[in-house]
């Protein structure tokens, strides 16, 4: 069984078309990543597996749960980071944790908490209202959520926007200890470099079509290029 | 306001029991001393002042009355002597007012004792002096379908215009409160990392109502007691002037009100929700909630002015398919214990209600909570 099958997806906003029928699945235990620049259809995609938003034709499913129809199944399964995201400003970080983990499990959330709270790496800011926090502060409070759960799927828009350097390497080997674990990551990135160092898989997109997939390295071979920046940009210009 | 009204008639009451009442009296005649004897027969306490006094009167004065030299005198001749009454006021407001009304009831009472006594010095019987005609009034509202006295008429109609005004802005907070519960998600970007919980969405909409629901409890708690209370507060200010509320207010109507009350803040809080899943931001949901309530709250209040059968039918159903009617109607109908309004309004409310939020539930439980948006502000023109 796969972790993630997406068959021929297609997404209308209204009278525009967003995802124009792509295709993808991978395995368990890795970290896929969802590649192209803005407006490509990365977000709309993980929104669909996400449960947010339905497919327009096209089958998606999480470890053979159809999102649509087994809509609550596939929200016990994941854990979601949007590309813009906040909390709940009157809240501390720590209580704010609390409050998920009981949501996923109401009798032994403190194990959970203190997992998010560690992977967090916010220290004693922890016990300071969100509303008190930098945007990279929150970003790694919302990853912690996402991640403490140790979901069967974290899907994560863009997991690093917004963060420094420092930050955003902590995150990167946050993922990368996480999969160990048995979670399995897909991401979106625009930072070529970042998916290069972490993902075992992509599928580049533009325009709402995957126009290549691989690992890292059979991409860059194919276009005969040594990074994925401009592996990407030969795909772009050879489409 | 029913626990300031009632602080601030205590608060004068003690004022005019304890207060003490000023007298210069420059005629020193047989009938000024019974108008002196009068007031203290009042309960009010009297003592003998100068003219100084009114230069810088004391704390503990509440008037000064001015009884002129030749006053008995003038009586006697039948020329109407005048008094002068100097009353001191804290500041301007309605306990102030009932001391000024105490001072001024005592001389009134006064005249009405002279009448009979100049009356009786004449051989005519007081009675037609004071009363020289009797009246029965009648008064027959049709549509109530009953008779009132004018005292009756006046404590309705004075509590159809003061009511309406505090249940409006009630109403008014209350949905725009309610609008905030989503699009405040929305604003704060809260709202997807919610919707992805293993809580159904069903579940969540139910707590967001709840909230409301809670907010709704609270508001009919306060509007209950406030207007027992102010009911209390009324009667016992009449009551200081010898008058009273004719009108026993059934219990069972006082009930049926507070139903309509919650229902209609239930339906606020509904139709605040529906507003709120619509809106983007905080800003635009209070924005899209003033909209919509104002136009509805001036319909509802039309009616304190105007007779719902006078007008046309297709008004009539216009006017009682909205919500808030039955509230400004309910006050009226609260007075004569008639309950046809109060269940039909409990009928229209709960629809009303449900029908939003099986609105707000349907766009909640499906993508539009994200993607819909409401724009404010004209749509740019095609050009061709």
């Amino acid at each position: 069984m796969y972790a993630v099958s997406v068959n021929n997806l297609v997404k209308y906003y209204g009278s525009f078309q967003a995802v124009k029928g792509i295709s993808f699945r991978f395995e368990e235990g890795i970290i896929y990543g969802l590649i192209g620049p803005n407006g490509a259809g990365k977000s709309t995609t993980l929104k669909i597996l996400a449960t947010l938003l339905t497919p327009t034709e096209g089958e998606v499913e999480i470890f053979g749960y159809d999102v649509k129809r087994d809509a609550n199944k596939v929200r016990r399964l994941i854990g979601y980071l949007p590309e813009e995201a906040g909390g709940y400003k009157y809240l501390t970080g720590y209580e704010y944790l609390e409050l998920n983990a009981k949501l996923y499990s109401p009798d032994n959330y403190a194990d959970i908490v203190e997992y998010g709270a560690k992977l967090s790496g916010l220290g004693e800011r922890l016990h300071n209202r969100i509303g008190e926090y930098s945007r990279g502060m929150v970003r790694r409070l919302l990853l912690a959520r996402a991640l403490m759960i140790r979901p069967r799927l974290a899907i994560l828009d863009e997991p690093t926007s917004g963060m420094d350097v420092i930050h955003a390497t902590q995150i990167r080997r946050m993922i990368k200890e996480i999969v160990n674990e048995g979670v399995t990551i897909l991401l979106s990135s625009h930072n070529m470099l970042e998916v290069q160092y972490l993902c075992d898989k992509l599928s580049l997109i533009s325009d709402g079509v995957i126009v290549a997939s691989g690992t890292p390295s059979e991409i860059m071979s194919a276009t005969g290029t040594d990074n994925l920046e401009d592996a990407f940009i030969e795909v772009i210009k050879n489409k | 306001m029913g626990f300031i009204i009632m602080g601030a008639m205590s608060t004068a009451t003690e004022k005019v029991k304890h207060g003490t009442v000023g007298i210069i009296d420059e005629d020193n005649s047989e009938l000024s001393s019974t108008l002196i004897n009068f007031i203290r027969m009042s309960g009010m306490n009297v003592v003998q002042v100068t003219r100084d006094v009114l230069e810088n009167p004391p704390e503990s004065l509440l008037a000064v009355i001015v009884i002129p030299k030749g006053y008995g005198e003038n009586i006697l001749n039948e020329t109407p002597p005048n008094i002068t009454i100097y009353t001191f006021l804290q500041g301007i407001n309605v306990g102030e007012q009932g001391v000024m009304g105490a001072v001024t009831s005592v001389i009134e009472s006064y005249k009405n004792f002279l009448k009979s006594y100049i009356a009786k010095q004449h051989g005519v019987n007081p009675e037609i002096i004071s009363n020289p005609i009797t009246e029965d009034i009648h008064i027959y509202v049709r549509s109530w379908e009953r008779e009132f006295t004018s005292q009756e008429l006046n404590t309705i109609t004075m509590q159809v215009m003061f009511w309406p005004w505090l249940i409006f802005s009630l109403v008014v907070s209350v949905v725009q409160l309610s609008a905030t519960f989503l699009s405040e998600e929305k604003e704060q970007k809260t709202l997807e990392i919610l919707l992805t919980l293993p809580v159904r969405r069903t579940t969540i909409l139910f707590s967001k109502v709840l909230g409301s629901g809670v907010l709704a409890i609270l508001a009919t708690i306060s509007y209950t007691v406030g207007f027992i209370v102010y009911i209390m507060a009324f009667s016992s200010y009449l009551e200081q002037y010898g008058m009273s509320i004719s009108i026993s207010m059934d219990p069972f109507s006082i009930i049926l009100m507070g139903v309509i009350f919650f229902l209609c803040l239930l339906f606020s809080s509904a139709l605040g929700l529906s507003i709120s899943v619509l809106a983007q931001d905080t800003k635009s949901a209070e924005s899209l909630a003033s909209t919509v309530i104002f136009p509805i709250m001036i319909i509802a209040f039309v009616i304190m002015f105007l007779d719902i059968s006078s007008l046309p039918t297709y008004l009539q159903i216009l006017i009682y398919i909205i919500p808030y009617t039955y509230l400004m109607e309910g006050i009226k109908y609260m007075f004569i214990g008639r309950y046809e309004v109060f269940l039909a309004g409990i009928v229209v409310n709960l629809l009303g209600a449900l029908v939003m939020l099986s609105i707000v539930s349907k766009i909640f439980t499906s993508e539009r909570i994200l993607t819909m948006k409401v724009r404010f502000g004209r749509r740019r023109k095609k050009r061709a």
